[in-house]
């Protein structure tokens, strides 16, 4: 398990060096300091505005288990966070940190007040007022404002750390472990994995604080000029999509003619970390290996070369005719080969890292949670409880889990003897699975804690709701913590005998709350004359409920191996689903809903709206096995979040393809509508790229009616000129002409033709 | 429901399962310990970041064995290790005297808990391959052991790397324990 120290270390023990005190550090770099500029932040929350000047990393920080002490925040850089020293230890020094020459944990920083950047010591941004000015507007969505961030309600930092264990035979107790975390108000802290890598190596060869700031002002420095500030929509859009161009006209700027590099291949640095790290299977591990892996640029030679690293430069689509209109002075850059990234690169002393950072959020597999908890496939035991157990015994334990997540319970991952960064990647990935992957419902990220121990239960204490991450099976004999424990080795999921069935039951909530709807749940199905009372619907199980269909069909899916997006897409269609239904019944049962359209059948010419049932059969299936899950969620901060998104947020965009068949439709006057409404959507390079993937026979059948209805404008247009009569059809935009359209034929799916609209944006 | 199935076999069978939680201050030799039990070899141990846990079994006798790590500011977590437990094993490191004063102010606090109050005591005087060990009579005394009333304990000298008096300790906890209550 060890990897042989690749130079002799200091003679200095870890205890020596830990009488020098955080605060001796604190400002001694300001200097250097002073030369870094500040990047642009990336205004992640989608809303736009104003930018806003911050530094992308706010501390740095160094812990390390002392041998005489135990774990010890050494450093913080540039000035200490307030928030408990001991407690950030122990995050970053995770149980079993002695066992395994590296390991990676996430948490957050802001998310009480117990865990929380000292209001006074936050950062404050050189643009402040600006900030203070503009937060009002910006807070009634999401607090972002920079000079509270990590502060308990102020929006969080993100804090990625990695810890490495060394063994060192010269040393007193032969080991050391020192752990070295950044902390940003970027959720894509995976891409600081290799300057924290480096640093952290550089920091074992000579132990000094100087190298926390360096890191610093390496982090603070990696350019994000020329990436894209994408909407919610476009990245949602983004997310859905695999092709690698889309948007691509947001990205790039010219570059300034670059210095001079050279590439070589960092062996002695780089190549104990892919090795080390490799126990995960999940794309982040993927992506985290091939970074350490990577080819790192140095220096001193010909050509720029930051492009063509982890893929071979034939994957690059023949997508190079964007620099029109922007001269000529060098090439442009940031024109990324899979726009899901934005490329850019960061230096450390002289080496220098390419850096993708991702457009989108939530990268974690959903698919690995999945599989991880389908293998478990024995009955719940009673008692049940009717916002977990929505299908009593056979409530599939993914569901379970995110009924729990849900009705915000507190959810634990276990993983004994796993490293914290798997139980880490797991947290992340059921977060993207309760949230919709991050298209639907919000807010789970303030409540979950990636990696936890024992040292954080006070904190977990505070919250009623959670998911955490665990490696110690302490926790499994400590129930009173947790309502819903899922051990990652076993696939079990477990509730806990403390969670009363009958607690939160819906039986008295019905009638105690009034925004209760569970006691009208009984009376719908007894109007649809099942008569499901309350009591038995707890130990009744169907086999073929809804959810349970739904999970077969994901397991297939994963089985015929569909892709991660596939899974994710359906998962989040199932969230959209959900609240949709829950709008539904709220609308039913109060009159009104805040989270959707009520719902209204298509009848008399009326366009319908809202949930829409096969039939009456299908409905109370899925009634039945909605309605606790949506009782439960009311009640819940993610509940109210959805319902103030949605007072700014337009409804949401769904595909083409219903839309597409409207061109074959008998009445003439729907082909005209379904044109005009594709010869619109070709307006914008999105749209553009989703009617170019529709099918051969639509796009055919598009190119057709358009050619068709040209000749009738053009003659209709000389009529009227003849007749100088207004008519009062909407012109079409006198820029799209047919050689912009997606022909018919680059169709065929390949994926490397270049449909013909996309090198005009 | 397994579980109960095992428990109810053990009854029958006459074997039993204690949970034991391992305390002692830092470099005491607690991880050593653990693994002598465990794999019966001498393995050189790391200062432990959190805990490690193993079971082991003795004379039909199954032990669930949490060992914690003891230095300074990692001690507070210990109470969460608390609950549960049936035998404490206080490991002191029988060569450092300046340490001994340090350890005794440690045990009595962990034995004060409430959660600790049913708890056997088992005390391994370690190291006694060491020229200036303290003796198993010697660390009673500086315990303050005597004026404890109302729990039985056991003081062993051991030897964590040879192994010396380790599974005697078992033996003591195993035969002391009231009833199978886990």
């Amino acid at each position: 398990m060890s990897s042989p120290s690749p130079s002799p270390f200091s003679s200095q023990t870890p205890s020596a060096r830990s009488n020098l005190t955080a605060a001796s550090v604190e400002r001694d770099f300001e200097s250097e300091l002073g030369n870094t500029p500040l990047p642009d932040d990336v205004d992640l929350d989608g809303t736009g505005g104003a930018e806003q000047e911050e530094e992308a990393v706010h501390f740095c920080l160094l812990a390390e288990f002392d041998i005489d002490a135990g774990a010890t925040l050494a450093y913080q850089y540039p000035y200490p966070t307030g928030t408990d020293e001991h407690r950030l230890a122990e995050l970053m020094l995770p149980d079993g940190a002695h066992l395994r020459p590296e390991d990676w944990t996430v948490f957050y920083l802001g998310q009480t007040a117990s865990s929380a950047v000292a209001p006074m010591l936050s950062h404050e941004s050189s643009s402040a007022s600006r900030v203070s000015a503009e937060s009002d507007r910006r807070a009634s969505m999401m607090p972002s404002s920079r000079a509270t961030r990590g502060v308990a309600g102020g929006g969080l930092l993100y804090v990625l750390n990695c810890v490495r264990m060394k063994e060192d035979k010269k040393m007193r107790r032969g080991a050391m472990v020192k752990a070295m975390a950044i902390c940003t108000p970027n959720p894509y802290i995976g891409i600081y994995k290799p300057l924290l890598l480096l640093a952290l190596e550089e920091y074992f060869i000579s132990p000094s604080p100087e190298i926390l700031a360096r890191l610093f002002d390496s982090a603070n420095a990696i350019s994000t000029a020329g990436m894209p500030k994408l909407s919610r929509y476009e990245r949602i859009l983004l997310r859905s999509s695999d092709r690698k161009d889309l948007l691509e006209e947001k990205f790039g700027v010219l570059e300034p003619a670059s210095g001079t590099k050279e590439t070589f291949d960092e062996t002695s640095e780089a190549g104990h970390n892919s090795l080390e790290g490799g126990e995960g299977r999940a794309s982040h591990q993927k992506t985290m290996s091939s970074t350490s892996g990577m080819r790192m640029v140095r220096k001193g030679s010909a050509n720029s070369s930051q492009m063509h690293l982890a893929t071979p430069p034939s994957s690059r689509e023949g997508r190079l005719s964007l620099d029109v209109g922007y001269g000529n002075i060098g090439r442009r850059r940031g024109v990324p080969r899979d726009t899901h990234f934005f490329e850019t690169e960061a230096r450390f002393k002289k080496i220098t890292v390419p850096i993708r950072i991702p457009m989108t959020v939530f990268d974690e597999d959903v698919g690995d949670l999945v599989q991880t908890f389908s293998q478990h496939t024995a009955p719940f035991p009673a008692p049940f409880h009717p916002h977990l157990h929505t299908n009593g015994s056979l409530t599939l334990p993914i569901i379970l889990i995110l009924n729990a997540m849900l009705a915000h319970k507190r959810v634990m991952f276990l993983g004994h003897g796993l490293p914290a960064n798997q139980v880490a990647r797991m947290v992340l990935a059921a977060c993207a699975l309760g949230s919709g992957c991050g298209q639907v419902l919000r807010g789970i990220t303030e409540s979950a804690f990636p990696y936890a121990n024992l040292a954080s239960l006070d904190v977990l204490e505070e919250f009623s709701g959670f998911v955490a991450g665990v490696t110690n099976p302490r926790f499994e004999e400590l129930p009173m913590t947790w309502d819903v424990l899922c051990n990652l080795e076993t696939g079990k999921v477990t509730v806990s005998k403390d969670l009363k069935a009958g607690g939160v039951g819906s039986m008295k909530s019905g009638r105690s709350s009034e925004t209760s709807l569970s006691a009208s749940i009984v009376k719908v199905e007894e109007d649809m004359s099942i008569g499901t009372p309350q009591t038995k619907m707890n130990s009744i199980a169907k086999a073929d409920c809804v959810d349970n269909q739904f999970m077969e069909e994901i397991l297939s899916a994963m089985s015929s191996h569909y892709g991660e997006a596939s899974i994710r897409l359906r998962f989040t269609d199932y969230l959209s689903r959900f609240v949709r239904l829950a709008a539904y019944q709220e609308s039913l049962h109060t009159g009104t809903t805040k989270i959707g359209y009520p719902t209204a059948s298509y009848r008399d010419g009326q366009l319908g709206s809202g949930a829409v049932f096969a039939d009456e059969t299908a409905k109370q299936r899925e009634m039945w096995a909605n309605g606790h899950r949506i009782d439960a969620w009311r009640k819940t901060r993610s509940y109210k979040l959805y319902a103030r998104l949605l007072t700014h947020l337009p409804a949401h965009f769904g595909g083409l393809l219903p839309v597409a068949n409207g061109l074959f439709h008998r009445w003439a006057g729907v082909r005209n509508n379904a044109l005009e409404l594709f010869t619109r959507l070709q307006q914008y390079p999105v749209g553009r790229h989703a009617v170019a993937s529709m099918n051969y026979f639509h796009r055919k059948t598009y190119l057709q009616l358009y050619g068709r209805h040209e000749a009738i404008w053009q003659q209709q247009r000389e009529q009227e000129r003849s007749r100088t009569a207004q008519n009062d059809r909407v012109p079409l935009s006198p820029h799209v002409h047919g050689g912009e359209f997606a022909s018919p034929g680059t169709v065929h799916g390949s994926a490397s033709t270049t449909p013909q609209g996309v090198s005009r944006a | 429901m397994g579980g109960s199935l095992s428990k109810a076999m053990g009854k029958l069978f006459g074997n039993k399962e204690m949970r034991i939680l391992m305390l002692g201050l830092d470099a005491a030799g607690k991880t050593t310990i653990l693994y002598k039990l465990k794999l019966n070899q001498s393995v050189t141990t790391i200062p432990t970041v959190g805990f490690n846990v193993e079971t082991v079994t003795y004379k039909n006798v199954k032990f669930n064995v949490w060992d914690v790590g003891g230095q300074d500011k990692i001690r507070p977590l210990w109470r969460h290790y608390y609950t549960g437990t049936q035998g404490l094993i206080f490991v002191i490191d029988s060569g450092d005297r300046n340490r001994i004063d340090e350890a005794r102010h440690e045990l009595d606090r962990i034995l004060t808990d409430r959660e600790m109050q049913n708890c056997l005591l088992m005390v391994f005087a370690n190291k006694q391959d060491l020229p200036d060990a303290m003796s198993p009579a010697e660390v009673t005394e500086k315990l303050g052991l005597h004026k404890m009333r109302d729990r039985s304990w056991y003081v062993h000298p051991s030897c964590a790397t040879t192994g010396e008096g380790l599974f005697e300790g078992l033996q003591w906890l195993s035969q002391n324990v009231k009833g199978t209550k886990s």
